[in-house]
């Protein structure tokens, strides 16, 4: 399914179209983003840069805006109204205690736990891999141990426009 | 009368509102009869003033009270309701072997609730409709003492499965669950040549859908109803103890204390997968060993493809909850001693599971779990020039949408209630203790206390891998010359990803009021008796929850995407041999893409 895109989304343009749709990336995320301190505009890496594509953009975000295509047909009403950082709503009355998003132990909770991997995990994603060697004696071999792991979470990936 | 001519005339009843439509004498076709749902709706009203001591109402879950099952000594114990599972083990105990090819495999697959449609020409649709609502009302001057409400869950009360002592315990509810277990020994002794291969090939499908349509294709979950439990507590009304359970594992009191059982599994609206080979041989001398467990997990995963139309790849409604107590502007509250709310979470109150001994412990609710685990305890290793390979293969997909339209495309969670996901609303009702749980572990009392585990589990609304390749875990090890040793997890967890591609109209990939909990305690509510704990995508141990637990992978996780992967050799001396352990890990939780023709809209919307 991920390798559903046709060629119709190819890479097209030069170098100096691509500084110019950033260009346009950056203006539109400052122009979008709300000027709180909690929101902070994201910098395009080399990474993100190098998907742009001439008909759109690839908007990378731990927030709820979108971005389409630069085309003066931008209609974000429909995303931005309601739109709250992080990415979760609770609502609580008076004298109730909530969390979201986050991991309480009260009391005696996991004392003196035993465990080799502990983790608690709310609204996360973690890629965790561990490699133990144990050599009592020699070593005259090899041993190659490696862990690749890519985490992502809350992100949006839009392509958007028209040819 | 067969139970399918019963749910046929059920369903016409329901159809006409008379008895008229059953009483013709034209059979239903196979088509019709597929059709039927008898186990989709459950509506229930107290209106008497008249008290009820103890009522249980139970849509599509598995619930033990009292002393059931208590000190059942078991191979494989399975209590399901409507679910898919397999349950296979192979056990070989042997001596001294030379050149012997000794293979083990288990290859499962379960499909629960899930549709495949293809249209040449024409609309293509592959549903589940209004498969899992539940309401329940208790209406004015209604007195509860005890109301127990689980929808599409699992609940264990008092010493239900206590002392338990077997291989696998399962519970499921709403579920496709596979196990499959390889046991190899040699006694110690040492084995030369030949190979050993134990495998698990595992597929759990739940409530998946694939729609190919050359117009229009519809690949959905969806609950008219706009939610999946309602509880409605009048003004006036008095309970003293109320459970409601929605998509959730509960276990309360002594249930399932001091079991010792090589599984112990709880799942509700999950797709699970548990694969464990176990071999312990002596010497190895010129042996191939292969330890594989390869493992899908999908829980409501939608594929819709239109060549020519709009694709929908959807999960509607299908994770919201609502609780009433009392209404303004009555004029007389309801009184609710203690109510535990529990939507897509797992809860675990009081002892349970408390000293509980297992290879695994899992309780999982509204999630895709896969849990791999391959052990060798070996002595000296010699001249195992091909390899000693370890591997597990993991894949867990939970609430993803893959959407590919010739138009517009939608690939989306959406709840769509005014109110969506959790809510509770007090509105004139004095609460005592009340627990509102949404896409949340909870663990309270001394749950899991002292448990003893290789894997602990506790996943609510994720994805979760975890894969372990042990060699000479139980053991020093001996010395390893002139062999090849391999272990590698590859573990792919994915939460709540939508991919929706538009070839020529609009990409939308959304996750939309899938992450809410909202509780209303009005000015005209006293909450002043007790306490109440809200939690959403969280995990919250209070008490003492999980003192002194022992294991080598515990995981609490609710609203995300993990994965484990372990790889742990103990050995004496290396000599002129290569050690390869690998982890390669892709977690991916609460994300979207969308590639538009015209517009693309990829959303986390709260």
């Amino acid at each position: 399914m991920e390798g559903a895109y046709g060629p119709l989304h190819l890479t097209k343009g030069g170098e100096m179209k691509r500084v110019a749709i950033s260009f346009w990336a950056l203006l539109a995320l400052w122009l979008m983003a709300p000027q709180t301190s909690d929101a902070e505009i994201h910098r395009l890496s080399d990474e993100y840069l190098d998907s742009v594509h001439a008909q759109g953009l690839v908007v990378y975000l731990d927030y709820n805006i979108f971005v389409p295509n630069i085309d003066g047909t931008i209609d974000l009403n429909q995303v931005l109204s309601g739109a709250i950082l992080p990415g979760a709503t609770q609502t609580l009355g008076d004298g109730a205690n909530g969390i979201q998003n986050g991991v309480q132990l009260n009391g005696n909770a996991q004392s003196n736990l035993n465990s080799l991997v502990n983790l608690n995990a709310a609204n996360s994603a973690i890629p965790f891999g561990i490699n133990i060697t144990v050599i009592n004696g020699d070593n005259t071999g090899t041993v190659n141990q490696s862990n690749t792991s890519t985490a992502i979470l809350n992100s949006l990936l839009v392509w958007g426009g028209t040819l | 009368m067969t139970l399918r001519k019963a749910l046929a005339l059920a369903i016409g009843i329901t159809i006409t509102g008379t008895g008229a439509a059953f009483a013709g004498s034209t059979p239903l076709s196979d088509i019709e009869l597929d059709r039927v749902s008898a186990q989709g709706i459950q509506t229930i009203r107290n209106e008497s003033l008249n008290p009820v001591n103890d009522q249980n109402n139970n849509l599509d879950s598995v619930q033990l009270n009292d002393f059931a099952q208590e000190s059942s000594t078991v191979e494989g114990l399975v209590n399901s309701a409507v679910s898919a599972v397999n349950a296979s083990a192979n056990l070989l105990y042997g001596d001294e072997t030379t050149s012997s090819a000794v293979t083990q495999e288990n290859t499962n697959t379960a499909e629960n609730h899930v549709n495949d449609a293809f249209a040449v020409d024409n609309d293509a649709y592959a549903q589940n409709i209004n498969k899992q609502t539940q309401a329940v009302t208790n209406s004015q001057g209604s007195s509860i003492d005890d109301q127990e409400n689980n929808n599409n869950s699992v609940q264990l009360n008092d010493d239900a499965q206590r002392f338990s002592e077997g291989v696998s315990l399962i519970n499921s509810a709403f579920s496709a669950v596979n196990f499959g277990l390889n046991v190899y020994s040699s006694d110690s002794e040492s084995i030369t040549g030949g190979s050993v291969t134990q495998t698990n090939t595992q597929n759990a499908f739940n409530m998946n859908n694939t729609a190919d349509g050359f117009e229009d294709a519809y690949a959905q979950n969806f609950e008219q109803s706009i939610f999946t439990q309602q509880i409605s507590n009048a003004q006036s009304s008095i309970v003293t103890y109320q459970d409601n359970n929605n998509n959730s594992v509960q276990v309360n009191d002594q249930a399932q204390q001091n079991a010792v059982v090589d599984s112990l599994v709880n799942t509700a609206k999950s797709a699970v997968n548990i694969g464990a080979n176990l071999a312990t041989v002596g010497d190895v001398t010129g042996t191939d060993i292969y330890q594989t467990n390869t493992a899908v997990a999908e829980n409501h995963v939608n594929d819709a493809f239109a060549s020519d139309g709009n694709a929908y790849a959807e999960n509607l409604n299908k994770q919201t909850q609502h609780v009433f107590n009392g209404t303004s502007p009555d004029t007389v509250a309801a009184s609710i001693e203690d109510q535990e709310n529990n939507n897509n979470s797992v809860q675990l109150n009081d002892y349970a599971q408390q000293n509980a001994s297992a290879v695994l412990v899992e309780n999982s609710a509204g999630s895709a779990v896969n849990a791999g685990l391959n052990v060798l305890n070996a002595g000296d290793i010699t001249n195992s020039q091909n390899t000693i390979s370890q591997t597990n293969d993991q894949t867990a997909e939970n609430y993803n949408n893959y959407a590919d339209g010739g138009t517009d495309a939608h690939a989306r969670n959406w709840e769509t209630a005014t109110f969506p996901g959790q809510f509770i609303s007090n509105d004139l009702a004095v609460i005592g203790d009340q627990d509102n749980n949404n896409n949340s572990v909870q663990l309270n009392d001394y749950a899991q206390q002292n448990v003893t585990a290789d894997k602990v589990v506790n996943s609510a609304n994720s994805a979760v891998n975890v894969g372990q390749n042990l060699l000479n875990w139980d053991t020093t090890g001996g010395d390893i010359t002139n062999s090849v040793v391999h272990q590698e997890n590859t573990q792919t967890a994915k939460n709540h990803y939508n991919d929706a591609f538009a070839f020529d109209g609009e990409a939308t990939a959304k996750n939309k009021f899938k992450q809410t909990q909202i509780v209303n305690n009005f000015f005209t509510t006293d909450l002043s008796q007790g306490t109440q704990d809200n939690n959403m995508n969280s995990v919250q141990l209070n008490d003492n929850a999980q003192q002194y637990a022992s294991a080598v992978v515990l995981i609490n996780s609710a609203g995300s995407a993990v994965n484990a992967g372990l790889n742990v050799i103990r050995v004496g001396s290396i000599g002129t041999s290569c050690i390869t352990q690998t982890n390669t890990n892709t977690a991916v939780n609460f994300s979207n893409r969308a590639n538009g023709g015209t517009f693309a809209y990829a959303i986390n919307r709260n």
